[in-house]
């Protein structure tokens, strides 16, 4: 995104940031890797990522009230007993709103948790294995990736039916094939590598050449894809709970419960505002931290997206 | 350029293919029967036999494909279960408004984002671009069903700017119809304009610091002639190649903005099969909507390399 940030921003790999065209750089050392946490861009992002974590797993402790009690009186404003007031159904949208993240940020975490192993095992594969195989996973990623992501998951959950757990393999199967052509990518300049060559020559074995060379050169750009495929999977589940395909009622999540708001909307907008600012706010962070991760592990990829 | 047509439109066909494979596997997809799915459990047997045969899967996989392929080649998609009627009649009826919305949504897009991505990049790392690079990317963040929701709230339900009336066809009252689209459309276009801003700036940027920009200030040229007729021009391609890229994205956001805007596209046709069940019509909207992505891809491409003979030649 930003061609010129070395100018302005912290220099986080003054090796390759200065030129900023290193070659088949290693992946970062310790002193690095401390200085990419010590980057703003990454270090903001994810500390308020890992609190909103941590609310949501410690929903039942943090939590005002219960997710699906009705609490009385609908529909109120914010106050001193409802922080974010009431919904339709009188039930308090604070603890809605840190129960449904315990959906949202697991189904993302899940299904990238899910995209992430089968992407790397199979563009290894496929960058290992070449001819046929190769042939076989890559057209099917094409083919993957041919979709609008949107309507292979809807498509998906109408012939599947709409659980969490199907909701976890749907995603990781749509995001699967990012992972798959970066590491498949890497994994064929890597095998061309002369000291790779050489490593073969001296009767490495493939094993070998996987831990100390090639796993080195994609761990910086799965981690930026990491973080982007949270953002993306955080919106494809809360659009589908929007379109009332993700989970079903009473189980709030932040796509149903906007869903739900607006009927309601022109008389009671902080129904509306708050799972919007929570939406926004995530995938903002998920959205910074990987530019921002991708600017400080690997120049070469900036303004790739 | 005829070589690379041909192999453009071969590996076009090759990929519809398979994803007409994949589309057609999608209902083995449904955990035990599919017909008894749709039926429900107090179904009979005899009714769940004639679901079977009304969805063809009575027979074998093979033969099933054969006779849903051949169809999808004449563009008949089969029948909805609900209704009766062909799926590939419905879905005539409702592309074109479809097609209208990514159309609206790509013309807004690009003109909102390439004056603003090139205004961020003449103004790099100052107040303007923080601004402006900070607006994109809330674009790529909010989801367009909340910036969707947002717009209807300010613009339709509280300003009353734009009427929240219910579809008025083009043919009906023309004004009226492209009102109702410019809520939508700049739904739809919010994201892609973020995409295209970001890609601008940094293109333009790439191109800022060539030698012949240089030049072209070095003689004495208005900076407004340097950008537009030295930089702009150069600094397009990869924007072009974007706005390919993103076309999926856009049939994604498609689903969701017309279900906000109740605009009667493919996704409401889309949603009512998901909801009822009704499997020919969701494979048959969802095989649509992705052939649409190929081949606007494959338009892109071609134009790109029209456009620039270094891709055409490599």
């Amino acid at each position: 995104m930003d061609t010129t940030a070395n100018a302005t921003g912290p220099v986080t790999d003054p090796t390759t940031a200065e030129t900023g065209l290193a070659t088949r750089k290693a992946v970062p050392g310790r002193a690095a890797r401390w200085n990419v946490m010590k980057n703003g861009r990454v270090a903001f992002p994810l500390t308020v990522l890992v609190i909103l974590a941590l609310v949501t797993i410690a929903a039942p402790l943090v939590a005002p009230y219960s997710p699906t009690q009705l609490l009385g009186a609908p529909l109120q404003e914010p106050g001193r007993s409802h922080w974010l007031g009431t919904d339709d159904f009188g039930r308090d949208v604070l603890s809605r709103l840190i129960y449904a993240g315990r959906v949202s940020l697991g189904v993302a975490a899940g299904s990238v948790a899910l995209a992430t192993i089968a992407g790397v095992t199979l563009g290894l594969i496929a960058g290992f294995a070449r001819g046929m195989l190769d042939m076989i996973i890559m057209r099917a990623m094409d083919i993957l990736l041919s979709f609008p992501t949107i309507v292979l998951a809807i498509a998906m959950v109408a012939f599947l039916g709409p659980s969490i757990r199907n909701l976890i393999i749907i995603i990781g199967v749509i995001y699967t094939p990012r992972f798959v052509r970066i590491v498949y990518g890497s994994t064929l300049q890597v095998s061309e590598a002369e000291y790779v060559q050489a490593s073969r020559v001296i009767g490495s074995s493939d094993a070998r050449i996987l831990r100390t060379a090639i796993l080195p050169n994609v761990m910086a750009p799965i981690l930026v894809q990491v973080s982007l495929s949270l953002g993306l999977a955080i919106l494809v589940e809360s659009g589908l709970s929007f379109l009332g395909l993700g989970a079903q009622p009473p189980t709030p999540t932040w796509g149903n419960m906007i869903s739900n708001a607006r009927p309601f909307m022109e008389m009671f907008p902080h129904l509306l505002i708050s799972p919007s600012v929570v939406i926004g706010m995530t995938i903002l962070m998920l959205n910074t931290l990987g530019d921002g991760l991708r600017d400080a592990l690997d120049p070469r990829l900036k303004g790739s997206r | 350029m005829g070589a690379f047509i041909t192999r453009r439109l071969l590996t076009l066909v090759v990929q519809m293919f398979f994803v007409a494979v994949l589309v057609f596997l999608m209902l083995r997809l449904v955990p035990g029967d599919p017909a008894r799915g749709i039926l429900g459990e107090s179904a009979t047997e005899e009714q769940v036999a004639e679901m079977r045969r009304q969805l063809g899967i009575d027979r074998p996989l093979i033969e099933q494909f054969v006779d849903w392929f051949g169809g999808v080649l004449t563009f008949d998609l089969g029948d909805s279960i609900i209704s009766g009627r062909s799926v590939a009649g419905d879905v005539a009826n409702r592309i074109t408004n479809s097609l209208e919305l990514i159309v609206v949504a790509v013309a807004l897009s690009l003109i909102i984002a390439i004056p603003l991505g090139t205004l961020a990049a003449m103004r790099a790392n100052r107040p303007t671009d923080l601004a402006l690079s900070s607006f994109a990317m809330l674009g790529l963040s909010l989801p367009s069903f909340v910036t969707g929701t947002v717009l209807v709230l300010v613009f339709g339900l509280k300003l009353r700017w734009i009427p929240q009336s219910s579809f008025v066809a083009w043919s009906a009252d023309p004004i009226a119809h492209m009102k109702l689209l410019i809520l939508p459309g700049l739904t739809l276009g919010f994201a892609n304009a973020a995409v295209i801003l970001r890609m601008t700036r940094s293109s333009m940027l790439e191109v800022l610091r060539q030698d012949y920009v240089r030049t072209a200030r070095a003689k004495g040229l208005s900076e407004k002639r340097v950008i537009a007729a030295h930089t702009l021009r150069n600094a397009i391609n990869p924007v072009i190649s974007i706005v390919g890229l993103e076309i999926a994205t856009l049939l994604g956001g498609m689903v969701i903005v017309e279900q906000i805007f109740n605009w009667p596209g493919l996704s409401s046709l889309l949603m009512s099969g998901v909801l009822s069940r009704d499997y020919p019509v969701v494979q048959g909207v969802v095989l649509v909507i992705a052939v649409l992505t190929i081949v606007i891809n494959v338009v892109v491409d071609i134009l790109y390399a029209v456009l620039d003979p270094r891709i055409r030649l490599s």
